[in-house]
């Protein structure tokens, strides 16, 4: 929550200085003034894509008015599903199939995140955006499933490895990170819908350590690998 | 390490509520998409009786992916220029294709792996996540 209000705090400063600068067009040919009452916000903005059901399109700006724009800044929290499946076969030393498969899953894997959005009308009906967007670094717990004789369930009878050589294994996933980059433009071809077209990176990473599978370790060490094990 | 490259199509909207209350909408998606995904999964793990050295190699390069995003905000409007947002956000991808599968092993008494490097058909890599929050606005 600290990191939050922090965030959203953020936000505010970078956005404070820009308050005082809001412009309100000045009535005359070509922007009605905002009628008393209606639904509509009094002293109508340049670019104010909400103009409620009396305005006239999705943007409104001065005839004058080379361009118009409209940013945001989001602060929230993001849930995040990841599965990761690559099914094949190995064959042990005597020809058994040893391993037939891997999946890689997050669990618990939620995080503070935030979206500066940029959006620009050049022309009327036509608004070009850019987009980028990330979350706050945290640590998660990734859960590894091997399937195959080589492996054996908590239930199943050892086939000779060691306590460990059990799956599923946790591990735990350092500074799991995303970020997305995105770009494009929309045409409005009503006052109320629009056509998007564009393109976006998506990025996602993540490092595997500390692995365990909750059962004794080898050499009678408490429950985990409890061997040294590299940042993967 | 993962990446995705998404083209895509979409549609947004907006509407009005009541006084100063607006909510905005977009839904985008693709029926194609490349993914380039590079996984190490390696085990550097040793003990006086048992040595376990490995890295494993798991590559994803596809163009099969499909993608599809919705979202959707409440917009109170503070002053004509500023405005503040509730927002939610929820996005799902799929994607499968060839994947390749490389083994370095230079120590496995455990598993006893051999190294090997093979390509398998069916390989799947599924995200979603879905978001919400506050936002502020301006516009000029």
């Amino acid at each position: 929550m600290t990191r939050f209000a922090l965030l959203l705090g953020a936000l505010c400063m970078v956005l404070a200085p820009c308050l005082g600068s809001a412009q309100v067009a000045p009535p005359g040919p070509g922007i009605p003034p905002a009628g008393p009452g209606g639904p509509g916000f009094p002293g109508t903005p340049l670019f104010s894509p909400f103009q409620g059901p009396g305005a006239q399109s999705y943007v409104q700006r001065s005839p004058d008015e080379a361009w118009t724009a409209r940013t945001e800044a989001r602060a929230g929290h993001m849930w995040l599903a990841y599965n990761m499946s690559f099914p094949y076969q190995i064959s042990d030393f005597v020809g058994n199939p040893f391993f037939v498969g891997m999946d890689l899953s997050l669990k618990d894997s939620n995080y503070w995140m935030g979206i500066a959005i940029l959006e620009l009308q050049p022309v009327q009906d036509f608004i070009v955006y850019g987009r980028l967007g990330g979350n706050i670094p945290k640590d998660s717990i990734a859960e590894m499933n091997f399937t195959g004789a080589g492996v054996r369930t908590p239930t199943s009878v050892p086939l000779g490895a060691g306590a460990n050589a059990g799956s599923p294994w946790e591990w735990t996933a350092r500074q799991v990170f995303w970020w997305m980059v995105e770009g494009g433009v929309a045409w409005m071809f009503t006052r109320d819908f629009g056509l998007d077209l564009g393109f976006r990176a998506e990025h996602l990473e993540f490092y595997l350590t500390s692995p365990r599978n909750q059962t004794l370790s080898l050499n009678n060490n408490p429950p985990g690998f409890a061997i040294p094990c590299d940042r993967i | 390490m993962q990446k995705q490259y998404l083209p895509f199509i979409g549609l947004r909207g907006l509407g009005w509520c009541c006084s100063n209350l607006y909510y905005r909408w977009r839904v985008i998606g693709s029926p194609f998409g490349w993914t380039d995904l590079k996984n190490v999964v390696g085990l550097h793990c040793f003990s006086a009786t048992q040595t376990e050295i490995q890295n494993t190699l798991y590559t994803l390069n596809s163009g099969a992916a499909r993608w599809l995003e919705v979202e959707g905000e409440a917009i109170y409007s503070l002053t004509p220029n500023f405005k503040t947002n509730f927002w939610l956000m929820g996005n799902v991808f799929r994607n499968s294709g060839a994947g390749n599968i490389q083994g370095n092993v230079q120590g496995s008494t455990l598993y006893r792996s051999q190294p090997n490097s093979f390509s398998i058909d069916n390989a799947k890599l599924s995200q979603s996540w879905y978001a919400l929050g506050l936002a502020l606005e301006l516009s000029f």
